[in-house]
């Protein structure tokens, strides 16, 4: 499988998309896949770089899995949260591909660190993908940057990671892990490669 | 001019070139890191270069190197961690926090795999028992066990007895030039798997091992119920047990190996006699 997706990725085959322009969100329409939350709500990094991305259908083409993406990513965040603020541990195993990922869910139920202000919604959940590192049918990688201040009582309000996700062949990707933002590809490919995928309780 | 456009030259050179490419060993961990605020786990990578610097993987673009997995030493146990330079682990595959790893012998030969916690903190140099365990494994010459069947062309309905001599224990040891440390290894057949061609399969271990000797005092027999050529096969699952010091002995399990023979099976019909 490591061949595979180095052969992929060799090949082009796997979507390396460059991070596309970074627009205010105000500045995108309320059906563009770009947009984060409500208008205002700006994520760290953006800043005004004038015309939208236009060029030849490949690219295009990026662009509009890119914005697939980000609607299934912040889907699947929104869902996470969601349970964790619902305390409902059913939904929270329908976002959560690993053990590890739902344990934390039902920990963070009961912690007192996690405080929420308000409900988590699509709205309210601030998420934009800023590059897509591996884009295969079982395993999507991204470089990410929430938002969290609008629903949580956050001392950091946004954060940088890479994010793993395994789609649950239904369109749905389900988080499998974070990492640091720097991580080798080694060690998150492992991620998509090599851990058994047992079932969430 | 010139000297200073060759001055930028260099100096973009330099920038450019990854730190990995300037021949520094990295030996890195991954720690697991709660954000309180979320209440979702990070996992971030630090690495320790050249047994100097320490370098957190945590901003986009940091990642310079190529990472393979490596076995050390860590919390007073073995851990498998990562390394800018290939040491003969191959990841196999991640059971949450442990991996199994597979270790390929230099210039070849049998494979060997195990399974391991990962390191959540620094790992101390390599010169690990295993390390000397698998000396040891590479040093024994693991014999290919054969089988016989018994009888070699059958009828359906009738018994057929597969027979197979397992070899002994072999055994080996080892003194760490380092630690003084004596480690011995005992490696033997754990299991013979057997499949007899038209699907049924039979798994043989412990005290049983001891009916794979064929007629008449074997007891691993199979009847075919229709006739044609069958591919037996008989896969002879090998394990090692390592011990450090006459300490507890540990398990690791090593590549099978495989024997299989072709049995032709005749339909057994009767004749009206006159």
């Amino acid at each position: 499988m490591a061949l595979l997706c180095a052969a992929l990725v060799g090949a082009g085959v796997v979507a390396r998309t460059a991070p596309p322009p970074s627009v205010p969100d105000a500045l995108v329409p309320d059906d563009d896949p770009r947009r984060l939350g409500p208008p205002g709500m700006e994520l760290p990094g953006a800043e005004l770089t004038g015309t939208r991305p236009s060029g030849p259908a490949g690219r295009q083409d990026a662009i509009d899995r890119h914005g697939e993406l980000q609607r299934n990513v912040h889907a699947a965040y929104v869902g996470w949260f969601d349970a964790v603020y619902r305390h409902d541990p059913g939904a929270l195993a329908t976002w959560a591909a690993t053990g590890e990922v739902y344990e934390a869910g039902v920990e963070a139920m009961a912690s007192e660190s996690v405080r929420f202000i308000a409900p988590p919604t699509a709205l309210s959940v601030g998420l934009r993908v800023d590059d897509v590192l591996l884009d295969h049918q079982d395993c999507v990688v991204v470089l990410m940057t929430d938002r969290v201040d609008r629903f949580l009582d956050a001392a950091t309000p946004s954060r940088t990671v890479i994010g793993v996700f395994w789609p649950d062949g239904g369109g749905r990707l389900r988080l499998a892990g974070r990492w640091g933002a720097g991580t080798p590809e080694s060690a998150w490919l492992a991620q998509c490669d090599h851990l058994v995928r047992d079932p969430v309780p | 001019m010139k000297t200073v456009l060759v001055t930028v030259v260099l100096t973009v050179m330099l920038l450019a070139a990854s730190p990995a490419a300037a021949g520094e060993s990295y030996r890195c961990w991954t720690e697991r890191r709660v954000d309180p605020d979320i209440g979702l786990h990070l996992q971030v990578v630090v690495c320790r270069i050249d047994g100097r610097a320490l370098v957190v993987f945590d901003r986009p673009g940091d990642a310079p190197v190529v990472l393979h997995p490596a076995v050390g030493r860590a919390g007073g146990g073995e851990c498998w961690y990562w390394r800018s330079v290939f040491t003969g682990w191959v990841l196999e595959r991640l059971l949450g926090s442990s991996a199994v790893l597979r270790y390929e012998p230099p210039g070849g030969g049998a494979l060997y795999d195990a399974t391991f916690a990962r390191c959540g903190s620094e790992p101390e140099d390599d010169a690990p028992p295993l390390a000397m365990v698998w000396s040891v494994i590479s040093r024994l010459a693991v014999p290919r066990p054969e089988f016989v069947l018994d009888p070699p062309i059958t009828s359906t309905g009738l018994d057929t007895y597969v027979a197979t001599r397992l070899p002994e224990a072999l055994t080996g040891s080892a003194v760490s030039p380092v630690t003084g440390s004596r480690v011995d290894v005992v490696v033997a057949v754990d299991e013979v798997d057997v499949a007899w061609g038209d699907g049924a399969m039979l798994s043989v271990g412990g005290s049983l091992l001891g009916a794979l000797g064929g007629h008449p005092e074997g007891a691993i027999r199979h009847v075919y119920e229709s006739r044609g050529v069958y591919t037996v096969r008989l896969t002879f699952v090998w394990g090692a047990q390592w011990r450090v010091d006459a300490g507890p002995w540990h398990s690791l399990r090593i590549d099978p190996t495989v024997a299989s023979s072709n049995l032709r099976v005749d339909e057994l019909t009767a004749r009206r006699a006159g």
